[in-house]
């Protein structure tokens, strides 16, 4: 006892070493639960998109995570919503992400991000988007920084339909009316209709457009094309858009291509697998990666606004099957240039 | 010097601490000194392994990123070569460029141009709509390097469309003889060498990215700061690097911010052809994560250590103090009155022998002590004896006093009554004959007032009582004190109660014979009363101024009664008397109490 008061009386004037000594112990608990919590949090991801087709960029998206290290149950949950049959049920989903309070929500394509955009325009929940359109739907303020809380993996647009079409030429040179349908309302149709008209006139070809905003609608359509006895067209080009590249749309394309013989420019990569001649496009599982580095810069804190716009990779796959059923000659060059080719 | 600072010197410090904090201040120097020596050389020796790994990592980094821009050209000259473009027909090099395409997915455009710098034909990934062409981006030099038969690349561009960097790389085109016929030019997409970067791991955590001459950064993990066209040229690496300052830190890693703000360390390797650099970085913790192992395992170590010097300091201080502080504590008890304490000895050594003589001590103390306890006992006994004889004293004391007063009372009763009597006496001569009496009988009760009254019980103050006597003799005797005085001169005689009766009654005898017959018919006169000590004598006058002594009248054979008292009282006290008759009164000295 007598040596430890004597140990405290002679320590007793070095106050200010143990008060230094206190607060730096302290900055260091500190520092360390700061570093703990943060190692600890569990982040929560809404995934939002309208069409099951998309699904492999969710996959894509949570593969980047999982290489990240975000693993799904450990530090990071998905709340995954998809296949939405309307946009109110979009927007639903939307503002139910909102109501959680998610760490971010993950959507896609075009449709999707534009309402997440919307249902966290009043919020600070980061939105990355994938597979979306940038042109004419103020989704992001430029390529370099996209503004707000929200940035993604952009889908080409409308060079990238200008491009399907001169593959599609590729194939088949002696087109003289290529057929469009799309849905009149979806966001990213009026730019690459604009960019494709004035080259498919430049060409000579006349541009046949059918207007539609239901699948059912495209299937009519093009009845009525096969009952009347002329097509009136010569090859079907598929617009960047989800009518004509969902399930019943695109079936009833195919359908129809087959019975009549008219070779199909695919967008989305697995229309090269469903009938179509070729179809050039983002890879969805890359674009997802893709995402993925985005989200985790986002959570370790750069605002998502200043983070730049992604533009992918286009792939080019080419079903020789479908072109050898048509009679078209693929050149040796553009088979050179294909990502895939599937015979 | 203040008190109050002489107080502080004098604090008190326990032996037991200062020991131990002794033992402990020295464990630590030597601990600290040798931990610091082991931690400083192997911080040196760790700094050169972080050195050549850094390098090493740096190396294979550029190797890879040098090899990225190097198979882009031997894929052209090899197109070239393999397909004879120059000789080949437009259709021959147009398949050969697709193949290209096709098979390198980081060009994105190719051209070939003949020596006159005109397009012979061109493939592209890009759609016509892109505005960008290739021929915008081909500079003269382009055509200055393939005319010499030398590569060339462009500086990077941003695609703003997509906001890809691209670069551009041409190839002179040469025949058999080595004349250049024209110049392959192909656009490359940067993106792929991100690509490339992103698979490069430099360490867990480090990085790398390439610049420029200017600076611009090239490739990075963060595509965004690359299409920012962001200028490095602000970092210590960069800055050495587009400066031509490389041999500011011969090869070494050094310490200064990266790319992403944070201290790293960091090194860069130029590429040569192309005139970029590769930096990497490693962040400062994981780079030195071996030598913060190192050090803290030294530290945990060191803490150890102190808290074992802690635990050894205060055991071995409590081992050599501990006989110390016995032998206090034993002191301190028998400075409290306990005297059965003995220390157990158990070292073999100086404190041990202390601690020997200590008991011993203590064992003659304890006899020592003894003896004077029943020494104390003695004085005790003898103290409450003598309180008793005081108290005895006392009580005898009192007891005198009371037999003294009772004489005194039957006395002046018996005079009372000599007094009453002579009332009733009608004869002068009987009457007279009571009143000495009386005045004999108040004489000697004076003389036992006195004593009852004075301190001692043993002698009487003689001023005092000479002055009552006399005072009662006038009044006795009805003596005009206006017309006889009286004086008496004693010096501070106390007499003892054998002396002081006679003495007292030798006074009365003498003094009332002054009254009775010194003075007659209301003669003025005085009486002197002298006592003194003389040549270890009581010298006593008593003498007037009267009609003197009847001459004839032989004092000591008279039939005065009052005379043969005077004399027998005398010889009583062993004393001598004489009278002396010169004319003028009479004077009686006696002289007694030689011994007293």
């Amino acid at each position: 006892m007598m040596l430890t008061m004597n140990l405290f009386r002679q320590i007793k004037d070095g106050w200010k070493i143990r008060l230094l000594s206190f607060l730096l112990m302290a900055c260091v608990c500190f520092i360390h639960c700061e570093k703990r919590s943060q190692k600890n949090k569990i982040y929560r991801v809404g995934i939002l998109s309208s069409f099951i087709s998309f699904a492999e960029i969710a996959d894509g998206f949570k593969a980047g995570m999982t290489e990240l290290g975000y693993l799904e149950g450990e530090n990071i949950v998905y709340d995954t919503q998809i296949g939405h049959a309307s946009v109110e049920a979009e927007r639903q989903a939307a503002d139910k992400f909102v109501a959680d309070r998610l760490d971010l929500i993950f959507s896609f394509p075009t449709e999707a991000a534009v309402v997440a955009k919307a249902a966290t325009q009043n919020t600070n929940i980061p939105v990355v988007f994938a597979l979306a359109g940038i042109e004419g739907n103020n989704l992001v303020e430029s390529v370099p920084r996209p503004g707000g809380n929200i940035t993604g993996v952009r889908y080409r647009g409308p060079d990238n339909t200008v491009k399907r079409f001169e593959i599609l030429r590729e194939l088949a040179p002696d087109i003289k009316e290529l057929y469009v349908t799309y849905d009149i309302d979806y966001p990213t149709n009026r730019a690459a209709l604009a960019a494709l008209r004035p080259v498919v006139a430049s060409l000579g070809i006349t541009l046949i457009e059918n207007r539609v905003k239901t699948a059912a609608e495209i299937a009519a359509d093009l009845q009525a094309r096969s009952a009347s006895g002329d097509i009136e067209m010569d090859a079907i080009l598929i617009m960047p858009e989800l009518v004509s590249q969902s399930p019943e749309g695109f079936s009833a394309i195919v359908e129809f291509a087959k019975a009549h013989r008219v070779p199909i420019g695919g967008a989305v990569l697995f229309t090269a697998n469903l009938g179509a001649a070729f179809s050039y496009s983002d890879d969805f599982f890359e674009t997802g990666k893709l995402a993925a580095s985005l989200a985790d810069k986002i959570f370790k804190g750069t605002p998502p606004g200043t983070i730049m716009v992604v533009t992918p990779d286009n792939y080019l796959r080419l079903n020789l099957k479908v072109i050898q059923e048509l009679g078209l000659t693929v050149s040796e060059g553009l088979l050179n240039r294909a990502s895939e080719i599937i015979r | 010097m203040p008190h109050s600072k002489l107080k502080k010197l004098k604090k008190f410090h326990s032996l037991r601490a200062t020991l131990a904090l002794a033992f402990l201040a020295l464990s630590t120097v030597v601990m600290f000194i040798s931990s610091g020596l082991n931690i400083y050389f192997g911080l040196l020796n760790q700094q050169k392994v972080i050195d050549a790994q850094q390098e090493f990592i740096a190396q294979k980094a550029a190797r890879s990123v040098k090899e990225f821009v190097h198979s882009k050209f031997n894929i052209l000259i090899s197109c070239i070569d393999f397909t004879n473009m120059h000789g080949a027909s437009p259709g021959e090099q147009k398949l050969a460029l697709e193949k290209v395409l096709g098979t390198e997915p980081s060009f994105r455009q190719l051209m070939l141009l003949d020596p006159q710098e005109k397009e012979l034909l061109s493939v592209s990934r890009l759609s016509r709509m892109v505005p960008i062409h290739l021929t915008d981006q081909i500079e003269q030099e382009l055509f200055s390097q393939a005319n010499e038969g030398k590569t060339y690349i462009s500086s990077i561009t941003i695609d703003q469309t997509t906001y890809e960097p691209l670069l551009v790389l041409a190839v002179p085109v040469t025949d058999v003889f080595g004349d250049v016929k024209g110049v392959l030019v192909a656009e490359v997409n940067l993106k792929f060498l991100w690509d490339l970067m992103d698979k490069i791991k430099i360490g867990r955590t480090g990085l790398a990215f390439v610049v420029d001459m200017q600076g611009y950064l090239i490739a990075f993990s963060d595509i965004s700061r690359v299409l920012k066209r962001e200028n490095l040229a602000y970092l210590r690496e960069v800055h050495e690097f587009t400066t031509g300052n490389e041999a500011i830190h011969e090869g070494r890693a050094q310490i200064s911010k990266g790319i992403l703000n944070t201290y790293v360390l960091t090194t860069h390797v130029h590429l040569g052809t192309p005139n970029w650099a590769l930096v990497v970085e490693l962040p400062i913790m994981e780079a030195y994560e071996t030598v913060l192992l190192t050090f803290t395992l030294s530290i945990l170590v060191m803490i150890f250590s102190f808290i074992l010097a802690i635990v050894l300091a205060i055991l071995l201080s409590r081992r050599i103090t501990g006989p110390i502080i016995g032998l206090r504590d034993a002191v301190k008890q028998i400075g409290e009155g306990h005297k059965a304490i003995k220390i157990d000895v158990t070292a073999q050594n100086e404190i041990g022998e202390l601690a020997t003589s200590f008991n011993k001590m203590v064992e003659n103390l304890t006899s020592t002590t003894v003896s004077r306890d029943s020494l104390i006992k003695e004085v005790t006994k003898r103290k409450q004896a003598e309180e008793q004889i005081k108290t005895s004293l006392k009580e005898k004391e009192v007891l005198l006093k009371e037999i003294h007063h009772r004489v005194k009372n039957n006395m002046q009763v018996i005079s009372s009554l000599l007094s009453l009597q002579s009332r009733y006496i009608k004869d002068e001569q009987v009457q007279k004959a009571f009143q000495e009496s009386q005045g004999r009988v108040r004489s000697m009760a004076l003389i036992h007032e006195k004593l009852y009254q004075s301190g001692d019980l043993a002698r009487v103050d003689f001023a005092e009582y000479i002055g009552n006597l006399a005072e009662y003799l006038f009044s006795l005797y009805s003596a005009d004190s206006t017309k006889i005085a009286l004086t008496t001169n004693v010096d501070g005689v106390s007499l003892g109660i054998n002396s002081a009766i006679p003495c007292g009654l030798i006074i009365n005898e003498l003094v009332s014979n002054s009254l009775k017959h010194a003075f007659p018919r209301k003669r003025k006169g005085e009486i002197c009363i002298d006592l003194h000590r003389k040549d270890g004598e009581c010298e006593l006058i008593v003498s007037d101024d009267g009609i003197g002594f009847p001459k004839g009248l032989d004092f000591q054979k008279t039939e005065s009664l009052g005379l043969q008292l005077v004399n027998t009282l005398t010889q009583q006290l062993e004393g001598s008397i004489e009278l002396h008759c010169n004319g003028r009164g009479t004077s009686f000295k006696i002289m007694f109490g030689r011994q007293q």
